[in-house]
């Protein structure tokens, strides 16, 4: 598992959490938290997709399905219903998680890498068609607005505002959100089921004789996955404050977030968070280039594929790669 | 007892219209080795795959103590007691040596320190203890081979597959792989069943033997009675010469 | 650093500068007004458009060229920013340009409504007037209503969804009054792109075709830039409705669709939504689009002559024509000049406050806004004119006092 974690992982935990606790002090103007807080949210959401990509070794792309259930499920529950949006970003990630063993099931059957990714890809295109379609209710198209921003917090005579424009407390929700699921996960991920996840990626078949119920284990890496990017989904829509089936269930969302996770490192644990500080980070700094903006954000991407194909999180241990290297030739004979 | 050990009777698996096994009916004693026989194509390793759940019997029925197993899935089949290994091997290579061998422990239920410390008896067992850290991808072809075996040991099994054993082997580590089949039956009272091409070390291992031909049984019986047979020899011969 | 020290600071920032500004001369006062809007993406050519009406406007300002209000005029520094598309983008390059460029207003988004719908909630977080260019959803203008004080400095430079809506009922009740069109068996049927933009148009135009007794024989939506229309056809087909109405922004959606309705040979009256306004859609479609109907010629340099003036100005800075969204968002800028004009300060609430006063002729119509913050359409105010192309030309049919043809 050391490759997939890196040598020290709570330790580097540790560093992102007092990094994070650290910025608000810094003279960062309400740009710079802004661009910190979308990091911040799609790195979650590039985690929790990882899950299913790279340490379970699905090709399922249809992860935005969930961030847009999450998203839109707990807006939609605290805007008609008037509930917190503290404890609805909590059902959203739980509709998300029900959605994602709900199409985990047929996934279970298929064993061709293509059709996974196809069903998958199809599975977020309904969900995108019948956001749009729910006119009533979700607004369709014309974006669904009126989602009320996390309610204030006091603490010790100061009341801290969520919701676009105030920066420090998104922020800080999205950094607590942030350190939260990465820590959970690595504590998940470092047990038993970190160990069978792997296994299943490794050698489905093999790790099947030795007892490992494929069924069980990948529905129980789909809810959690799920549930993951819909919180980090819900907590987007909390900041954002405005949804449309196609900004957060469109074909864009999925390539940037699969461009996160492929130039941090597909199926490894710190991969996509570098992913996504690289890519959120970027696009803003490019900004300075004007029109040559989006094409020099390409060339990064293809630049970063080519000098870690294994992705950023693969640059570090080099020890470690070169002896893989080395015997990555009988590997791959078999 | 030894007569409820495993029964496979009347096997049938078709893919497509394409007959792999036929009517294949056989037993085998507990405590005993026994070599499945065979040319390429003859079905062995979907003989294997029948009985370790990997694939589904068109039709027949498996029993294993007792139990039809036929439409079990192969992890409750492991859970059983039926472990294997296979002829191309399938290492968990982004997994460390041990942590290959803590996925069977980990399944049931024990917790990673549990599971660490039990596994590092069967890495050492196979003779990994020097690679116990690395991860699996960077093994020999004979390291893998004893890798699997120290991974099908961990699910405590009663009846182990082993599919091509020296397959893929350097000739050299041959003798250390055979001396531990040796002591899984010694030691530790393991059934095994071993499909293998080398008749030499065929010879050396099994109690009995099994020849399939064209996914039909052919002839069953004693190992050295089963080699003389005419039509094993005829197929086995070149190996021998080979070998000699 | 909480939240409300960082306000406090931006603000005392920008009240510092604007001390600043006074003190060195009364005479000279600048501005930074930041714009958004999609320069990337399936509608960077609208955006294009968008930045060279903008920058023309600020352009003719600065060289003493403006349609100024004082004879202090405020020097202007412009910027835009790219938003993709993406209401969180467009978040991003709306802080980078409050925070980094000071800007004293911002024009935004320039395209999009559920970018705008966004954008607004950073005019009362940053006590900054904003003023959307081409956005028409009347869930903006809603929300406006909603709560007047919260979007006091929040403007929508164009008018609501209905505009449209009501300009192709009120053309049609006509055109049915004087035997133009057979209403038949009052069936409508709309083929739409799946946009916010798309599917108001289609409820507004299909209510008020409901309340006079007509039935909504089908709504089809397509995703933008589709150019297969085959299934939506052989629907509309079954359906047989008296009166098509296709709503598109990407031209090739257009022009696919009156090829295929053409080969098609639907019977009914087509009237075609936004779409044609642009040149391209011209270029290709002229010949088999002839007869059709659509909304809205609200620019065409052959029968305008000030919108001709227009577009040959456009050309001569860019080597392209100038198009609705060029001169729209030169209004817009005109507008927003003309408020920090009146004003005479950087006072975010004075800014508002001459915004809500403008009554202005600029190139697309009169601009004067709303109880609701929106631009108002209407024969009075900015015109929705219905045109027909009539041998491979443009000319308006409606209203009759701006007509410059009979409907054949």
């Amino acid at each position: 598992m050391l490759e997939v974690f890196g040598r020290h992982p709570f330790r580097a935990i540790l560093i992102w959490a007092l990094l994070l606790v650290v910025v608000p002090f810094l003279p960062l103007d309400d740009y710079v938290l802004h661009i910190l807080t979308l990091f911040l949210i799609f790195a979650v959401f590039a985690t929790g997709w990882n899950l299913t990509l790279g340490i379970l070794g699905l090709k399922t792309l249809g992860h935005h399905a969930f961030f847009a259930i999450g998203a839109y499920a707990s807006a939609l529950v605290s805007h008609y219903f008037g509930v917190s949006p503290w404890l609805t970003i909590w059902l959203g990630a739980i509709i998300a998680a029900i959605a994602g063993i709900v199409i985990g099931f047929p996934i279970l059957r298929i064993r061709s890498m293509p059709h996974v990714a196809i069903v998958t890809l199809a599975f977020a295109e309904i969900v995108r068609l019948v956001l749009s379609n729910l006119k009533e209710i979700t607004r369709g198209e014309l974006g669904f607005w009126g989602i009320p921003p996390f309610d204030p917090i006091t603490i010790g005579g100061t009341t801290v505002q969520f919701g676009l424009g105030n920066a420090f407390g998104s922020f800080a929700v999205a950094a607590v959100m942030f350190v939260g699921v990465h820590l959970l996960l690595l504590m998940l991920l470092k047990s038993r089921s970190g160990l069978t996840f792997l296994a299943i990626r490794d050698g489905e078949a093999a790790a099947e004789s030795l007892g490992v119920k494929l069924a069980a284990w990948k529905l129980f890496a789909f809810g959690v996955s799920a549930a993951i990017v819909g919180l980090s989904g819900a907590v987007y829509a909390h900041y954002v404050l405005i949804l449309t089936p196609t900004s957060v269930a469109g074909p864009d969302m999925l390539i940037s977030l699969l461009a996160m996770i492929i130039v941090g490192g597909v199926g490894r644990f710190f991969g996509p968070i570098y992913g996504a500080l690289l890519l959120t980070v970027s696009s803003e700094l490019l900004r300075d280039f004007g029109d040559y903006r989006m094409l020099l954000y390409g060339a990064l991407i293809v630049v970063f594929v080519f000098i870690a194909p294994t992705g950023l999180a693969g640059l570090k241990p080099t020890s470690w790669r070169k002896r893989q290297e080395a015997a990555s030739k009988p590997a791959e004979a078999t | 007892m030894a007569a409820d050990f495993l029964h496979v009777e009347q096997l049938t698996v078709a893919f497509g219209g394409i007959f792999a096994l036929k009517d294949v009916s056989l037993s085998i004693d507990e405590g005993r080795t026994t070599a499945i026989l065979g040319p390429n194509g003859a079905g062995k390793t979907t003989l294997f795959n029948a009985i370790s759940g990997a694939v589904r019997p068109t039709a027949g029925k498996i029993r294993f103590l007792g139990d039809d197993i036929s439409t079990q899935s192969p992890s409750s089949r492991c859970h059983s007691g039926i472990a294997r290994t296979f002829q191309i091997t399938q290492p968990f290579g982004s997994l460390s040596v041990i942590e290959n061998v803590m996925v069977a422990l980990a399944t049931k239920g024990a917790s990673m320190a549990e599971a660490r410390r039990e596994a590092a008896s069967y890495v050492d067992f196979v003779g990994l203890t020097a690679k116990a850290e690395d991860p699996a991808r960077v093994l020999s072809t004979g390291q893998r081979k004893r890798l699997e075996l120290a991974r099908a040991l961990a699910t405590h099994p009663r009846l182990l597959l082993l599919d091509e054993v020296t397959g893929g082997v350097d000739r050299p580590s041959i003798p250390e792989l055979l001396s531990l089949i040796r002591r899984l039956r010694e030691e530790r009272r393991i059934t095994i069943v071993v499909v293998e091409h080398n008749m030499e070390v065929l010879l050396d291992l099994a109690d009995d033997a099994i020849f399939l031909n064209r996914g039909e049984v052919v002839v069953t019986g004693g190992m050295e009675e089963v080699a003389g047979h005419e039509a094993v020899r005829s197929i086995y011969l070149g190996d021998i010469d080979a070998a000699a | 650093m909480s939240n409300l020290t960082v306000r406090s600071l931006l603000a005392a920032g920008i009240f510092g500068a604007g001390l600043l500004a006074g003190a060195a001369t009364a005479q000279d006062f600048n501005v930074t007004i930041g714009a958004v809007g999609p320069l990337t993406g399936p509608a960077a050519n609208t955006g294009k458009d968008h930045r060279q009406g903008l920058e023309l406007a600020v352009k003719e300002w600065n060289e003493g060229k403006g349609d100024y209000v004082t004879k202090n005029p405020p020097k202007v520094t412009f910027m835009m920013e790219d938003t993709s598309g993406k209401p969180e983008v467009a978040i991003s390059a709306a802080q980078r340009l409050i925070t980094r460029d000071k800007i004293n207003m911002l024009i935004g988004d320039t395209l999009h409504s559920h970018v705008t719908l966004a954008l607004m909630e950073l005019a009362p977080q940053y006590n900054l007037p904003i003023l959307s260019a081409e956005p028409v959803s009347s869930a903006i203008a809603d929300k406006v209503k909603a709560d007047p004080d919260r979007y006091q400095l929040y403007w929508k430079g164009n008018w609501n969804s209905d505009g449209y809506g009501t300009a192709v009922h009120d053309f049609y009740t006509w055109a049915f009054a004087n035997g133009t069109v057979d209403p038949g068996d009052k069936k409508i049927a709309f083929v739409v792109e799946d946009t916010d933009y798309g599917i108001a148009n289609a409820e507004k135009i299909g209510d008020l075709f409901k309340a006079d007794g007509w039935t909504v024989a089908a709504t089809e939506t397509v995703p933008p830039a589709t150019t297969d229309f085959y299934p939506q056809l052989s629907k509309l087909r079954d359906a047989g409705p008296d009166v098509i109405v296709s709503v598109f922004t990407v031209p090739n959606s257009g022009v696919a669709f009156v090829r295929q309705m053409k080969e098609q040979a639907l019977e009914g009256s087509h009237l075609a939504i936004y779409y044609p306004t642009k040149p391209e859609f011209m270029d290709q479609a002229a010949d088999i689009a002839e007869g059709m109907y659509w909304a809205a010629l609200t620019f065409s340099s052959e029968l305008n002559p000030e919108h001709k003036a227009f577009s040959d100005k456009v050309e001569a800075e860019y080597g392209n024509p100038g198009t609705y969204s060029t001169a729209h968002a030169y209004c817009t800028m005109e507008i927003a000049l003309r408020a920090i004009d009146a004003a005479g300060s950087t006072d975010p609430k004075a800014i508002a406050e001459k915004l809500s006063e403008t009554d202005y002729d600029c190139v697309v119509g009169r601009a004067k806004f709303g109880e609701d913050h929106a631009v108002q359409s209407g024969p009075d105010f900015i015109p929705v004119p219905v045109a027909q192309i009539q041998d491979g030309k443009n000319q308006i049919i409606w209203p009759e006092n701006v007509a410059t043809a009979k409907p054949q």
